[in-house]
Order: structure tokens, then sequence, then C-alpha cells
């Protein structure tokens, strides 16, 4: 990474784009503020809208947005865009730490590609009046990819689902291996436009009954009652024996996961649903992976899925053990923080408090690279009622009802069916459940976002602090130097360190002649120093510099003149200082 | 040796060249030359076009240096439905570059021996051969430089020795005599020590017998990064062969960045996934699991953290056993095998796609030649060599004790072994012998051991048996691939227009429709049994199709029936269909 600018012209930088847009940005207070891009962030954007909201912004904030000339495609040939958020005044994106914000892998989990695009609003119009975001949007750069599954939105948005269904991506899989892919998913038998429910009636026979206060719902009949058998019998989602083999909606579009697609700790098919012949089969995944992999500066990541309210990290698997409790320190910062500043959501490891993942994204741009790296489930139905006081029922459709006048539910009517006869089809709708309705859309990506801004500050910055030259004695002089990282996430991961990712930082001194030269491990006894076995002028270190913390370094130098001082790192802006040595 | 006028210099680069000659392409004139890409590219081509009615010349994808990966397909006839195939794949460890030539000359004597030889014929008229010659054609190319080497990595490049610089220290030929091979240095912390029992060997001292190392041994090369290390951080880490997914070790440099992202594995993999009448997979490598009974476990070993333990089930272990017994009578030879199969090929092809995978390592150094003195001492005991004295007998050597028990020294070492083979077939420059070299960076070295590629190559002789053998064995495969049959087609009249029809899916040859992995991954495609009626008719009981999942060989059979209603039985068919294991229709008989 090239040498971030000067401290000085950064503060006047600062002050001017204060001075300059002063009428504009709102960091969250109301009164008399406008952005300069007004978008509607109570409702969701298909694909190409999505796209369109981020080419805005481009166009209205040219000198800090752009999309990446590398465009990633689908199966179904839609774009995958990344776009990079960087001041080019402070450096190039590539020369800072750089925070990887994603959505929507999984198709139908949608609104993260709305807090992705929130994100880039966010700062973008905050830049210059608001002074964290100021600093942040100087020293950091992001990499937004609002969607990394546009094929599995869009045949969301556009066809006939549920709020569970288009999750794949829309490469053909044959299923139930009869030879013909994709041949019997769920139909929208009656033409409604959505995919709900099949109930059929047979008194005395069935498994449930209707709930006397709401004939809406099913209730299960259990099964140890005596002589009392339900009336109504569920018959799964809507849909018919399209291939004739005696089952129903057993090969719907694709068939896969594409988050169990990555290299850590994958696992075939065999172990779980979905993961592919290889790592990083689907075209999405693999020029997601090479995009990151291209970006070593990459220093924070997150993939917004939805729901449940969930902050989540790894491990996917009890067998990989624990994260390094360095590093485990970190995610406990900022994953708490994050509980605060999202209600109900509640910071968990995937395996032991959600279910095994193997493969996933964040699990591999942790232990595959070192990164720390979050996923967020979004919105959790106790969004609804959020006062624990609020005698709110349990129930989906006194919410529905009483705030959505009955608009997320399509209630029961008779169609007669070709295998079952007489039944009934109904149910909520796609937008109901793993959604905010729209009045909460922009508060839960308002908050998301502002997430991802707490973890972007953490990533590491460095200074080079309290250089001091010694007296020395026969011409040979000591300097000593603190390198101190100013944020939580340390400049390499423990994980990093162990696993020997990438490039180890570089301490160095240029301009004298350096005789020896060291890490010190004992900031009172100056004596202790690791010294450099070769090349005292260039120390490498595999661990970096702590969250927080300091590295001190002792060179022993003869001659005089100016030296240069330097930090080189892949996850931290490059730092220098000139020191004379008299 | 030391070696500061140019002209000693040139006159060692010709001494070695003349010592080499007998391995060199030019002078290769064995049936199975070594062959770089250029040659073995025009092979090939030329091969196909002479030959078009049984071999078709197919690509799967380019090297990571551009180079293209080449394949041929040998059938006679048309490729019908469920025409099982042969996958053989050579040369996927970069070193094993004799193995090309092998696989190619297999080709070209399977289909000279096509009209004459009625194994080779049924092989060719029942099932598709698919033929990679080279699936790692980067991985050969070092065996055609000037300053040959064993080198395996081609791929993705790490920093191995942490110092923030790449590939920036690699082993070299510094003594310039055409080989990078090895350099050893006297040394107090050395840990090596030369094989008591053949001085030429170096083997690692024994400290439980008191033995203290004396030479440090190491790659040839340079310190060319001044770290104190001669050839630490060596370019191109990743290997083809450890970046496939079944077993992939994340974070070997070996390994690569990610499964698959060597060009030539996901050139592999698709090539693999693109044909599914592959049922056998066969790969000359360095693994073996014929010539040696590989270790297994049970077919429903259990899983830990929901993944199940790698490797060989015992059911599949049991038909390796069968083939490796009829493999013995065509092939006597021992070899040994790697049991290292994290990443491969082989792995891949038999645990995620369920494959049954035979891994050949075809020829390795025999370790049981007997040394010159040890032949004279079984000599002794014949009555024709009463006369000799034995003290002619005892062995010139320093190390022995003084009373001249042999007993005393240990075991030779695998290399002294394969020194006393190449000494008993008269090969004369199996190794190098150790020449003094005055290192730039260490001073004083000795540079020679094993020449590159001699514990790899098999004699040119021994290349044409390989080729005969393979032939043999590959034409015996034929009647042993899994095929399903229809048998017991049968219709019976119940009473008025209602039939009742059976029908049988047997498998006659040996080896089973589906591995254990196969039943487990789902991977390969199930058998397809369908009935069909006539319009007009309809299918009262019984499903219009099943998926079989599992069929065993010798025999395997599977029993289904169906009520139909209908006025003509001629017009009800039955058909089972696979994608690697024939297909068959019939119509049923009325009882």
């Amino acid at each position: 990474m090239r040498l971030l600018l000067h401290t000085a012209a950064l503060t006047v930088l600062t002050a001017t784009a204060l001075a300059q847009d002063e009428s504009t940005g709102f960091a969250g207070t109301a009164a008399g503020k406008a952005p300069r891009v007004e978008i509607a962030w109570n409702r969701l954007y298909d694909v190409d809208e999505i796209y369109a909201h981020l080419d805005r912004l481009v166009a209205a904030y040219p000198e800090r947005l752009r999309m990446h000339p590398t465009v990633g495609h689908s199966v179904q040939n839609r774009d995958l865009r990344v776009y990079v958020l960087n001041n080019p005044e402070t450096g190039l994106d590539t020369e800072k730490p750089a925070m990887w914000i994603d959505g929507n892998v999984h198709g139908n989990e949608v609104q993260g590609a709305e807090a992705v695009l929130y994100t880039a609003w966010y700062l973008l119009e905050n830049y210059g009046t608001n002074e964290r975001v100021t600093e942040l949007v100087d020293r950091a750069a992001f990499y937004l990819l609002p969607m990394q599954n546009p094929d599995g939105r869009a045949n969301w948005f556009a066809g006939a689902h549920t709020a569970s269904s288009s999750r794949s991506g829309y490469q053909p899989v044959d299923s139930d291996r009869d030879g013909v892919p994709d041949e019997d998913g769920p139909d929208d038998l009656d033409g409604d436009g959505h995919i709900t429910s099949m109930r059929k009636r047979i008194p005395g026979e069935g498994t449930h009954r209707l709930d006397p206060d709401d004939p809406r719902v099913l209730v299960r009949v259990p099964a140890d009652t005596k002589g009392a058998r339900g009336d109504w019998v569920m018959l799964g989602r809507e849909g018919i024996d399209n291939d004739g083999d005696g089952r129903i909606n057993e090969d719907g579009p694709g068939g896969y996961d594409m988050n169990r697609a990555w290299p850590s700790m994958w696992q075939p098919g065999h172990v779980q649903f979905g993961a592919g012949p290889y790592p990083l089969y689907w075209p999405e995944t693999r020029f997601i992976a090479g995009f990151i992999l291209d970006h070593p500066n990459i220093a924070a990541v997150q993939s917004f899925h939805n729901a449940g309210g969930m902050i989540l990290r790894g491990p996917g698997a009890a067998s990989f053990g624990s994260y390094p409790r360095a590093d485990v320190r970190v995610y406990d910062e900022i994953g708490r923080t994050g509980e605060k500043m999202l209600p109900f959501y509640r910071y968990m490891i995937l395996w032991k408090d959600l279910y095994t993942v193997f493969g996933g994204f964040v699990t591999w741009t942790y232990e595959g690279l070192g990164i720390i790296s979050f996923t967020n489930e979004m919105w959790s139905r106790r969004r609804q009622f959020p006062d624990a006081n609020t005698p709110a029922p349990d129930d989906r459709h006194f919410f529905d009802d009483h705030l959505l006048m009955g608009d997320g539910f399509i209630d029961w009517k008779p169609f007669d069916h070709p295998r079952y006869g007489p039944i009934e089809i109904g149910g909520f709708k796609k937008d109901v459940g793993r959604v905010p309705p729209s009045f909460l859309i922009e508060e839960e990506t308002h908050r998301n976002a502002l997430f991802c801004l707490v973890h972007a500050e953490a990533m590491p910055e460095v200074v080079i602090e309290n250089v001091v030259v010694g007296e020395g004695s026969g011409g040979v002089r000591t300097i000593d130097v603190e390198f101190r990282n100013l944020r939580a996430i340390p400049t390499r991961s423990a994980r990093t360190a162990e696993q020997k990712i990438g490039t180890p930082d570089r301490f160095s001194i240029e301009g004298v002649e350096v005789l020896a030269g060291g890490f010190r491990t004992d900031r009172f006894r100056p004596e202790a120093i690791e010294l450099a076995e070769r090349e005292p002028e260039r120390l490498l270190s595999e661990n970096g510099v702590g969250g927080r913390g300091v590295v001190r370094v002792r060179w022993f130098v003869r001659g005089r003149g100016e030296a240069t001082i330097r930090f080189e790192g892949e996850k931290a802006s490059n730092v220098s200082r000139e020191v004379t040595v008299r | 040796m030391p070696t500061d006028s140019p002209s000693l210099r040139a006159a060692l680069l010709a001494l070695s060249l003349c010592a080499v000659a007998p391995f060199t392409q030019a002078q290769d004139t064995s049936r199975a030359p070594l062959l770089d890409h250029g040659r073995l590219r025009r092979a090939l081509t030329r091969f196909a076009s002479e030959h078009a009615e049984l071999v078709t010349r197919l690509e799967l994808g380019s090297s990571r240096r551009q180079l293209k990966i080449d394949a041929l397909r040998l059938a006679a006839g048309s490729l019908e439905r469920g025409r099982p195939g042969i996958l053989i794949v050579a040369n996927i460890n970069g070193p094993h570059v004799y193995t090309s030539g092998i696989a190619l000359e297999i080709a070209r004597d399977l289909v000279a021996r096509y009209r004459t030889d009625p194994a080779v014929k049924q092989l060719l008229d029942t099932t598709t051969l698919y033929v990679v010659p080279r699936a790692n054609p980067d991985g050969a190319e070092p065996r055609f430089k000037d300053g040959m080497v064993e080198k395996i990595g081609t791929g993705w490049n790490v920093d191995n020795d942490r110092d923030g610089r790449t590939g920036e220290d690699h082993a070299s030929d510094i003594n310039a005599d055409g080989y990078v091979s090895w350099m050893r240095i006297r040394d107090a912390e050395g840990e090596w020590i030369e094989d008591p029992r053949d001085r030429r060997a170096m083997r690692k001292a024994d400290a439980s017998r008191g033995e203290v190392g004396v030479w440090k041994l190491i790659r040839e090369g340079r310190d060319r990064d001044g770290d104190g290390k001669v050839a630490e951080d060596p370019g191109r880490d990743a290997e083809v062969n450890r970046n496939f997914a079944a077993g992939w070790e994340e974070h070997d440099p070996r390994a690569g960045r990610y499964p698959t992202h060597e060009p030539e594995t996901r050139a592999l993999c698709e090539f693999v996934m693109g044909h599914e009448d592959i049922q056998v997979v066969l790969v000359y490598g360095d693994q073996e699991n014929l010539s040696v009974e590989p270790a297994s476990v049970a077919d429903d070993a259990a899983a830990s953290d929901r993944v199940p333990p790698r490797g060989l089930r015992a059911s599949d272990a049991a038909l390796l056993k069968e083939l490796g017994r009829r493999y013995g009578k065509i092939v006597d030879r021992k070899v040994t095998g790697s049991d290292d199969t994290a990443g491969t090929f082989q792995a891949w092809t038999y645990e995620h796609r369920g494959l049954l995978t035979i891994a050949l390592a075809l020829w390795t150094v025999p370790l049981d030649a007997k040394s010159d003195d040890e032949a004279k001492s079984d000599d002794e005991a014949t009555p024709d060599d009463e006369a000799t004295p034995n003290d002619e007998a005892a062995p010139d050597d320093e190390a022995a004790p003084d009373d001249g028990e042999d007993d005393d020294l240990p075991e030779p070492s695998d290399q002294a072994k394969q020194l006393a083979w190449a000494d008993a077939q008269g090969i004369t420059n199996f190794h190098l012998g150790w020449q003094r070299f005055e290192h730039p960076e260490l001073g004083e070295v000795e540079i020679g051991g094993v020449r590159p590629f001699v514990t790899i190559e098999p004699p040119d002789a021994v290349r044409g048996q390989i080729v005969d053998e393979q032939v043999e064995f590959l034409a015996s495969l034929a009647p042993l691939l899994a095929r399903v049959q229809l048998t017991g087609v049968e219709a019976e009249v119940l009473g008025g227009d209602l039939v009742r029809v059976r029908a049988s899916v047997e498998n006659p040859a040996f080896l089973p429709l589906f591995t254990v992995w196969g039943k487990r991954t789902r991977t390969t495609r199930p058998a397809r049994l369908q009935i069909f009626v006539p319009e007009g008719s309809q299918l009262m009981a019984g499903e219009r199709q099943h998926l079989l999942w599992e069929l065993p060989g010798s025999g395997g059979r599977k029993d289904f029936e169906w009520l139909v209603q209908t006025d003509d039985v001629s017009k009800i068919g039955i058909r089972v269909e696979t994608k690697n294991a024939g297909a068959a229709s019939a119509v049923p008989e009325v009882k």
C-alpha cells in the first residue's frame, strides 16, 4: 500500500469539505437536511433498480463512488457489479484497508442489497458534513456488491414465490436425478401470482384442526389425543406432479446453495445439501472469490442474509475447534456492540447457536483469509412488537390484520387439484416473515449499515510514534520506534499469523547504516530484543500490530543523516516518518 | 571438483551430457519414448488422423502456462447410449513424464491389435476409452530442460520463507552438469551420514544406534536471497494433484489457493463431470491399489461432525482385491505406492464422484535386488561355488566391524537398495557421484547423489513390457464392467384385460453398478427403469419409473412388477437405461 497523505494535509482537506457541503448531510438528525440523492427507503428494489440507484449515486458523487471495471456474470447473465467507494484524494482504494459488504447470496434473502445500497448512500451523503464519516471515508475503502445472487433475486421479485423459495442460483440441476432438470417445481395453481400452501378437509381423518378463534390457522392435533382426530391435512406448497413421477415439487429451479460453496472446510453434496461438485463451482462464487483474492487489503467482511436477527460468526462446524482467543476478543467487541445497536439481534456462533455450515462465505473469509467477518441475519419478527410490555400476540395474523390491513395474507380459497381433488389454497405472501414490512425497512437498513461502519472503523490504522534517537558511543546510536495500531482489528489477525496467510508486515528503516535491530519484547528492558538474523533494516512480523497494540522496534545504526522509518502491511495503510540522526 | 575455468566447465558439461545420453529423448529408442509437449501433440494428432475410424482427438483445456491438455477417445462403432467409458489419466504428477509415452503407446497398441486380438476388439467395440496422456503439461517441462529437475509444483506461488518475497530462491543447477541434484556439506549440525551398506547412499543418522550425523543434505542451488538458506523459496508451489477437493489441505502451499484453482485440476474435473459414461478411472501416477492391497474402512464407517471418514470402503476394497488378483497374473512386478491421497484426482473421482478408481504406480525401483556381496554370499551356498574362498566374499567396506560380522550393520537404506538394483542392472550412471564444488555462498560443498528421474523412469525394456501388460489388463476389463440387462420380462393375463407384468434388472458382470461412495454421493446417474403402456391401456398398479441406486455385480438383480389393463400386451414396453452401464429394452412374453 502506498503512503497515506500526511495527517496535517488531511485535516485541511476535511475542514474545506465541511465548509463546502454544510447545507447537506444528515447523520441522523432530521431538521432541514436533504440528501443530494433521494431514495425511498420504505420499499425493496429489483436487481435493475438496485443498480440504477447505485448508478445515480455514482453520477452524483463521481469522485468517491465508481463501478469496478471487472464485472462478473450470473448463470442467467445478470451483472455482478462491485461498487468501489473511496476518496482518491487520500490514495487508491487498494492502498487502504477496505471493507467488503455484500448481500442476497440466497436469492430470497433480499433486503441485504438495500442495506448495501444504504451504506453507500449514507457514507456519500454524509461525507464532508459528518466528521466520523469523513474520517472513515478518507482512510478506508469499501467494496460493495449488493447481490451475490442476482438471478435468485430477480426471479423472486418477478415470479410466484414463497418467502423461502428462489434461494438457489438458477443453473439447472436435476435434483430428482431423473434426467431432466428443474421440471417439477411449485406451481401457482390459482394464478394469483403467489405460491402459498395447500390444505384438504378430510373429516375425522386429518392431522390438523382449525383454530376455533381463527379458522385461517391450522392447529396440529397431538398424536396421543385418544379418539380426537383432526379434520384437515396439510399438503405442502402449491403444486402438482409436473413430471408424473408420483412426487410433487421435488425438482424446482436450481437446487443448490451458494453459501456452501466456499473453500474452507468445504464438504460435498452428500455431507450437506447444495455444495456443488467442487468449491466455487458456480460463476457467481468464482467471480467473487477472484475479486476478494485480488484485494488483500480487505480487512473486514459483512455478508447480509435474512432472517432471525443474528450477528453470526464462525466456526461453521464443531470440528473446526475454536477461533484463536485474540481474534475472538475482536469478534466479541464488535459483535456485542452490534447487539446493542440492533434490537433483538443476538451475536452468535454459527454451528453452536444456529446450525452447521461447511464452506460458508464468511467462514472462508475468516478461516481461509484471516479477515474478521460477520453475517447479519436481517429482520426479526420480534421487531413487530418491540415493546416487551405490549401485550403483543405471538400470532402473525394480528400484525397482518392491524398493521398491514390484512395485505400480507391470502385467504384460503377452494381449488380442484388433479391428484387431491377439492382442496384449499392460501397463506402468507412471500414478503411476509423474512423481510420487514414497508414501514420498518428504513430502520432495519440503517441500523445494519451503521453496524458495518462500526466494523469498518475497527479496521487497522498504524501510526509511527515516539521515535527516539539515543545517545551512542563509538559512533553507534539506537533508534527506538513505536508502531501503534489505533484500532481494534489487528493488522494481521491471529488466524492470518497462524496460517501464514499473505505477506508478513514489514517494519523498516532506510537512509542510515543499520548494524542490528529487532523487535523489543519488554518495554521496560531495552536489552530484551528479538534480534533479526539478517537484514535488520527490514524486519518482518507474522503477527503484525495487534488491535490497539504497539510494536516496539530498536535499531542500532551508524552514521548521520535523514532516515525514513516505514510500516508496510496488507491490511493497513503504509506509513512512514522521517528522522534526523545527528 | 573446482570449476573455475570456463574450459573445464565446458568439458564437464560435455561429459555430463554424454553420461545422460541413454536418458535423453534424442537417443530414446524405447517403445514408449519420452516426448516433450510439442512432440507429444504431434504424435497424438498424427495417430488420431491416421486412425480416424477408431480414434478422436479431444482437448480438455489449457495448463497454467497455456499448454493444451490433449486427450484421445478410442471407440469402434457408434457411441450408443449407456456405453461404458474407461478414463485413463497419465502424467498428472509432473515428473512422471514417461507415463505419457506409455499411455500413447497403449493407445497405439490397442488400435494395432483391434482386428487381430478378440479381447482388444471387444474392448473397443463395447466401451469408450478416454486417454489423457499428459494431464499436467507444465509439470512435464522440467524433464526436457537443461538443469533437469524433479519438480512437482507448477501453480500458485507463496512466500515459503516468509520474507515478503515469493519464489525468489529456487533450486538450480549450479555446477552446470545438466541436473538439479543434491548438495552435501560437512556440518556438525548435519543429520545425515553415508550409508555404511553403500557409501554412495545417504541416510539419516540413527541416534538410537549411537550414530552421529556429519552431513547436511540440501537441494542443489544458490542462496539467492542471502538469508543463509538455499533454495528454500521455490516458485510455483501448488501441485495439480493436490488441488482437488477431496481431502484438500487448506493452507498447505502445495495444495493451492482453493480446490480447482489450478486450471489443469479444473479441466480434469469438468471433463469427468461432462462424461457421465465413465465407469472406471485408471491413473498412472504415484499411488497403487492393485499390486498393493490398500487400507480400507467399513462401508458404513461412522461420520464425525457429519463428515464420513475418507478413503476406500471395504466392499470396494474387495473389488480391487479381485481385480488385483487378476492384475497379478499379468503383472509380476512389485511397486511401492504413495499413500498420501490428500487433494488428489484419484481421491476426488472415487470419494466425490463415486467412480471406481484404479491407481497404478506402474514401476518403482525394485528394493529387493541383491547387492554384489549378498549375491556372492548366496552363491557360496551353492555347491558349484564351494571352492570360493570366504575372504574374497568379505565386503570391501571400511565401516565393517573388524570381526567382519555384517549382521551388526543396520538394514540398507532404500537408497542403498536402489543402488544395489542399479548395479545389478549394470546401470552405471544411476548415481552422479559426489563432486567437490566451491559454492559461492556456502564454501566447499559436494554436489551429486542419485540422478534426477532415474528412480521414476523404468528402463527401456521395462517400458515396453508395461505397455504390453497394461493393454492386456485393459482388454481384460471389458467383460468385467457393470452392464444392465432385462431378464424375466413376462406378462401374465389375470383375467379379462388385466395383465401382471414382471421384469428384473440384472447385472451379470463382475463390477457393481455403484461403488459404496457412488451410492452415498449419488453423483453418478441412477439406472432408470420405465414401463410404457400403449394408448388406450392403463397402468393400474406400479410406478411408471423406478430409479435404481443399487445393483450389485456378479448377477445382482432387482425385481419389479406392474398391473396393466390392456388388450394388447405386445405393445407394452420395458426399458432400462444408464449413462455408463448400457441399456436394454424388452416386450413382455405372455406366459
